[in-house]
């Protein structure tokens, strides 16, 4: 079971990675002289994006988080068996 | 550097006459030039200008980051599935909280991969606009009204009567207006489209509490 932890800590690491890579890519693009609707949509276009990369971000962290709660609770099972396993070994 | 990159500073100088012409003289009236301004909402030296300098490579350049990240999390979704598991009800509750983790780095995957596609069709849609934009400028800048707007002759190559040179200049830089700005306008209403519709939404898988797939093996953990 500890090795169970050991891959679901690294699992978890791997969505922190993540998280830290798109919020280090996160840069919006060089917004171009435009007027008009020209500028609408891009403005538009940059918002929405912006809102999905913010959303990939929430969702890395989510399991980044969820994965980390997971090794949490194997962990605690492994010291119960463990436990159980000693008090068994001394009544034997 | 594409096409319209290219050909735009060149044609600039043709471009201010117009939208000087436009500005300046105005249009026929009833011409198909105005329902396009307004339309577009800019003279057409400034939407080519404007659509020239739209960074499409910043888009693809972040949709390749995307697939580049949504390869990542189901490399860890394949990690994921290759956990052992444990007998009991404490191995049944991972078990379980196991397949709700897995079904979280699908569907991020596969979120990351629809937002890659968008990315990719907004870079497109924009690259074969600019292409289209710099074929209709190109026959424009050898036009007989790209000629008219300069020298004030009618289109035919007649010299106008004075009095009648703005009339002269103010139509041809109308025509020049609406080959352009028919061009922006279809361009526009497409990314309004693709923009209002945003990326595709992966199919959500609702939780099943039984649904627990097994894990790829089982630890006998106990007396």
């Amino acid at each position: 079971m500890d090795e169970l932890v050991r891959r679901l800590e690294a699992a978890s690491d791997e969505a922190a990675e993540l998280r830290s890579a798109l919020v280090r890519t996160a840069a919006s693009p060089v917004r171009p002289d435009a007027r008009g609707r020209l500028a609408q949509v891009f403005d538009a276009a940059v918002a929405g994006q912006a809102a999905a990369w913010a959303g990939h971000v929430d969702g890395a962290r989510r399991l980044e988080r969820e994965l980390s709660e997971l090794a949490g609770g194997v962990r605690t099972a492994a010291a119960a068996y463990r436990e159980v396993e000693q008090e068994l070994g001394g009544v034997a | 550097m594409d096409a319209l990159a290219r050909l735009q500073p060149g044609t600039a100088g043709l471009l201010d006459r117009v939208d000087d012409t436009l500005a300046r003289w105005g249009a026929p009236d009833g011409h198909p030039v105005w329902s396009l301004l307004r339309r577009t909402g800019a003279l057409p030296g400034d939407a080519v200008a404007g659509l020239a300098a739209w960074p499409v490579q910043h888009w693809t350049e972040q949709a390749d980051e995307l697939r580049g990240q949504a390869e990542a999390v189901l490399r860890t979704a394949g990690g994921l599935a290759a956990l052992p598991g444990w007998e009991g009800r404490a191995g049944e509750a991972f078990a379980g909280s196991l397949h709700a983790s897995r079904r979280e780095a699908a569907q991020l995957a596969a979120r990351l991969g629809a937002d890659a596609e968008h990315r990719d069709e907004l870079a497109r849609i924009v690259t074969d606009g600019r292409l289209r934009v710099a074929r209709v400028l190109a026959r424009v800048t050898s036009s007989t009204e790209a000629v008219a707007l300069v020298t004030g002759c009618r289109p035919d190559g007649r010299p106008a009567d004075p009095g009648t040179v703005p009339a002269v200049r103010a139509g041809a830089a109308a025509e020049i207006a609406t080959v352009l700005l028919i061009e922006i306008d279809a361009l526009l209403t497409e990314l309004d489209e693709l923009v209002t519709r945003g990326p595709a939404e992966p199919p959500w898988e609702p939780a099943v509490s039984a649904d627990v797939s097994s894990p790829a093996a089982t630890l006998r953990v106990g007396p």
